[in-house]
């Protein structure tokens, strides 16, 4: 493995991990909020209640949003699981929008914690690209992240999907608001490099609007012979 | 004795909603706030909690700094951190900063009740009478 693709490697692990360990403290969360509940209608139901009806009422409500919290949580699990399974094989035929809906999924925790909203735009009939859909996850996040950490609390995130040029994929990463200088914490230039190397693909900047950063980042629909080596 | 009041600051409002609802029903005095600044204007409008039962990681202000200024204003405070971080550092980087304890999430009920009172119990302790008032 050559040197610039051992830091890619090293770089995309840690990515990863930030996933898995954001993920978790979700799925951590849906389960406090469970195990509230549960515990709450324990309580209404072996309390000292007079009011029977008011009990059977809230013991109704209490059990639409456990489902809903379930739900939730089942969203999650699944973004998580198709998340991991990106990695399965270096090339594959998938979506552009499916691999920014998971990612959306498993960074709107990320975007909270910041007061940032994080939004989505798929295009239509978008065809499906035989690329690296892992890489490409990896690099749409290197580019959002310092965003919404460098936006000012209420500032917003939107990743819009679209055919470009010769019908290849487009992401649109837009972040609207007061934003601070970007952190300078992230990987090395030739990691952005060696990605959009390897993507077979092409980013700009567009920062003529006052208070909107916007990245376009287009990929090759059809990537595989630079991919296999 | 009056009922042991619980100031309780998570983002997380369903489970803190929840959880307030829980320790009322067990006839402690509860008030839910979902972000640290909002805490501390509670604080400078005169509340004097026995207990500050606080998230960690929070938009804003984290747990961890908002317990230095939660200090400022009340110097006896106890805090209990409720987390669901897996990993203990910020947890006992808490305890460094003063809290009284720290419990993972999903929480035990009885566990919590008990650190609770034992917190309320330092802080009547350190104010140097029953019920926080002093002699």
């Amino acid at each position: 493995m050559s040197s610039p693709d051992k830091n890619l490697c090293q770089e995309q692990i840690a990515f990863q991990g930030r996933i898995v360990a954001g993920a978790t403290h979700e799925f951590q969360n849906h389960l406090a909020v469970i195990k509230e509940y549960s515990g709450l209608i324990n309580d209404l139901l072996n309390g000292k209640q007079a009011d029977g009806k008011r009990v059977i009422k809230r013991c109704s409500e209490i059990t639409a949003n456990i489902n809903e919290r379930a739900n939730r949580a089942a969203v999650l699990a699944d973004a998580l699981n198709r998340f991991a399974h990106r990695g399965d094989a270096a090339v594959s035929a998938f979506r552009i929008n499916d691999a920014v809906k998971d990612l959306i999924v498993l960074l709107q925790r990320f975007a909270s914690q910041h007061n940032i909203a994080l939004e989505a735009k798929y295009g239509r009939r978008l065809a499906e690209v035989i690329n690296n859909p892992s890489l490409l996850q990896y690099l749409v996040f290197l580019l959002t992240a310092p965003l919404i950490e460098s936006l000012g609390e209420g500032g917003k995130v939107t990743l819009s999907t679209s055919a470009g040029k010769d019908k290849s994929p487009e992401i649109e990463i837009k972040a609207e608001g007061t934003t601070s200088s970007l952190a300078d914490t992230g990987p090395a230039p030739e990691i952005f490099k060696e990605c959009l190397n390897q993507l077979v693909g092409n980013l700009s900047l567009d920062t003529a609007k006052k208070k909107i950063r916007k990245y376009t980042l287009s990929i090759s629909s059809l990537a595989e012979t630079r991919q296999i080596r | 004795m009056s009922a042991i009041e619980i100031l309780l600051v998570d983002d997380e409002i369903e489970f803190a909603e929840t959880l307030a609802e829980r320790l009322r029903l067990r006839s402690f005095k509860v008030t839910v706030v979902s972000r640290a600044d909002e805490a501390l204007t509670v604080l400078d409008a005169g509340l004097r909690p026995d207990v500050v039962l606080l998230d960690i990681k929070m938009p804003g202000l984290n747990g961890l700094d908002a317990l230095g200024e939660i200090k400022l204003r009340d110097p006896d405070a106890e805090a209990i951190f409720l987390t669901g971080h897996s990993v203990a550092s910020s947890s006992i980087e808490g305890m460094k900063r003063g809290a009284f304890d720290y419990l993972m999430k999903p929480i035990d009920i009885a566990e919590l009740i008990s650190k609770i009172e034992q917190a309320a119990e330092k802080r009547k302790e350190k104010s140097g009478g029953a019920d926080g008032q002093s002699v």
